[in-house]
């Protein structure tokens, strides 16, 4: 199992664009946004937050593809397949690591982020907190609109398609973590779902990743 | 209908279009079947079938 | 016949449509019969209700399609994992199958809530637990709709689908609980196995009238699809054939 994380490791450092590119892409959406929607008024009304979950969501979503598409077209995640007894495993730390080059590295940022959305200094932490626990969600999720759409040239809107929809309980309780009041994290009732949803979608998904793989393997 | 009428009529309305296009895009699926069948059945002779047995 | 002996006949394509010629006529028959009483009923017959008036008819449409739309998704992640366990190509016909009916009825129950959510509750909208899950639901068969279309190989195309329609299942638990687990807009149940509903006869008599109905036009609905499928797919064996000599 070490060799596999040592080799999925070299894989990202080799490959830097694919862990810059989500990253700036949610900074250039904070921008796009304070540039499209600049007012006299300094009011923060809570929709800053819903919009930076949205970025975060898009910005996982544009980096789905790259989950299995070296390793697919390399012909690599076929001797997977073949040699491997345990595939189960490699998939799951292939998908930790699309998580930790994105939606964790987003949730590093996102005090930052927040704040440059107009997010008041309260609700830094739960942001920080919401984001860290839903992303991995976004990112297993995620995976089996991949492994799917792997197989096929231009998957990119079927891909949106199959998992914004799966998307949405994170992203509800995701914001609704993000901006509750309280400090104490045990209060917050939607911090259970979020929780629950990130465990559940994390030893569930490898199985419909699996799946979805043979699928693509077997459309080449 | 105390003012509320038209909702009702509407969604009465939009219920039975799905139904009816449902029941005809199902009947126009099976004629065209039968249709093609019947037509691929006029081509062949009975000893086509019976070489299939 | 035995629940084995019948599963196992269900492999058989030519099986499974001889058997359910009959059923198609059943339940065709007696759909038309009760939605045709339903209807009558729920729009004119019914009682208005007693704050609400009468667009609580609405109901009598909204019920059956919210109800239908989320037995239809049911069948078609079951017909998935019958696929994978049992690789029963019907169980692909079967999602196809149910594929149009369910995005049809989706479509109803939300638009029919809607409808009833104006004049009732003052809004067209709200963002609550079973309106967004139904949502997810519509975007559920549009997604497996759209993987059908990308694929061609009939297999490959089952199996992606089926795969969909597994992973989807996890929101028909959502779209039912979500009124008990969150109290925002919808009410809890009407109909539930243990207790009685909370509405007087003269109005849940026809709801279930319209519920039954609608299941029976879904089978008839759904059936006449695989039947329609299972021709074209079978259309060059001898049974098709012979059936086609017969139709001429």
């Amino acid at each position: 199992m070490g060799s596999v994380w040592v080799r999925e490791w070299r894989a990202v450092v080799r490959n830097r664009s694919a862990i810059i590119n989500p990253v700036a892409f949610v900074f250039l959406g904070v921008l796009l946004f304070n540039l499209g929607s600049r007012s006299y008024e300094e009011s923060f009304d809570g929709s800053a937050l819903g919009m930076l979950w949205v970025l975060v969501l898009i910005a996982n979503l544009l980096a789905l593809d790259s989950t299995f598409r070296r390793d697919f077209e390399s012909g690599l995640l076929e001797q997977i397949f073949v040699s491997a007894e345990v595939p189960f495993l490699i998939l799951f730390l292939k998908v930790l690591m699309q998580w930790m080059t994105t939606g964790f590295l987003i949730s590093l940022l996102s005090p930052l982020l927040a704040l440059l959305m107009g997010v008041p200094y309260e609700l830094l932490g739960n942001t920080f907190v919401a984001l860290l626990i839903g992303t991995p969600t976004l990112s297993f999720l995620g995976a089996i609109g991949a492994s799917l759409t792997v197989g096929m040239g231009r998957g990119g809107a079927l891909l949106a398609l199959l998992v914004l929809p799966l998307y949405i309980p994170v992203l509800i309780f995701g914001v609704d973590v993000s901006q509750s009041q309280s400090i104490a994290l045990t209060e917050i009732s939607s911090l259970y779902w979020l929780f629950f949803i990130s465990l559940a979608s994390l030893t569930l998904a490898p199985f419909a990743i699996l799946l979805g793989l043979k699928i693509s393997l077997a459309m080449d | 209908m105390d003012g509320h009428g038209l909702y009702v009529w509407m969604s009465y309305l939009a219920a039975l279009l799905i139904i009816f296009g449902n029941y005809f895009s199902v009947r126009s699926l099976l004629r065209k079947e039968q249709k093609s069948l019947s037509w691929s059945a006029d081509k062949h002779s009975v000893t086509d079938v019976a070489d299939e047995l | 016949m035995k629940i084995k002996e019948l599963w196992h006949r269900l492999g058989s394509p030519r099986w499974f449509f001889y058997y359910s010629g009959a059923w198609v006529r059943f339940f065709g028959v007696f759909a038309l019969i009760l939605l045709s009483v339903g209807f009558v009923w729920g729009l004119l017959f019914a009682p208005p209700e007693q704050y609400q008036g009468n667009s609580f008819r609405i109901f009598y449409i909204h019920l059956p399609a919210a109800i239908l739309c989320q037995s239809l998704y049911l069948a078609m992640g079951v017909g998935g994992f019958v696929l994978y366990v049992w690789r029963m190509k019907l169980a692909d016909i079967l999602i196809a199958a149910c594929l149009p009916l369910g995005m049809s009825l989706t479509v109803l129950a939300l638009f029919t809530g809607a409808v009833w959510g104006k004049p009732t509750w003052g809004t067209w909208w709200e963002w609550d637990g079973r309106i967004v899950s139904t949502t997810v639901l519509l975007f559920l068969y549009i997604g497996i709709f759209a993987i059908r279309e990308a694929i061609s190989d009939s297999e490959l195309r089952g199996k992606a689908s089926g795969l969909v329609a597994m992973v989807g299942m996890i929101n028909i638990p959502i779209i039912k609980y979500s009124v008990d687990w969150w109290t925002t807009l919808h009410q809890p149940a009407t109909f539930t196995l243990t207790e009685k509903p909370a509405m007087p006869i003269e109005m849940w008599l026809p709801a279930l009238v319209m519920v039954i109905g609608f299941y029976f036009f879904a089978a008839h609905n759904v059936l006449t699809r695989m039947r329609a499928e299972i021709l074209r797919r079978e259309a060059k064996t001898a049974w098709v054939k012979k059936l086609a000599v017969k139709m001429v």
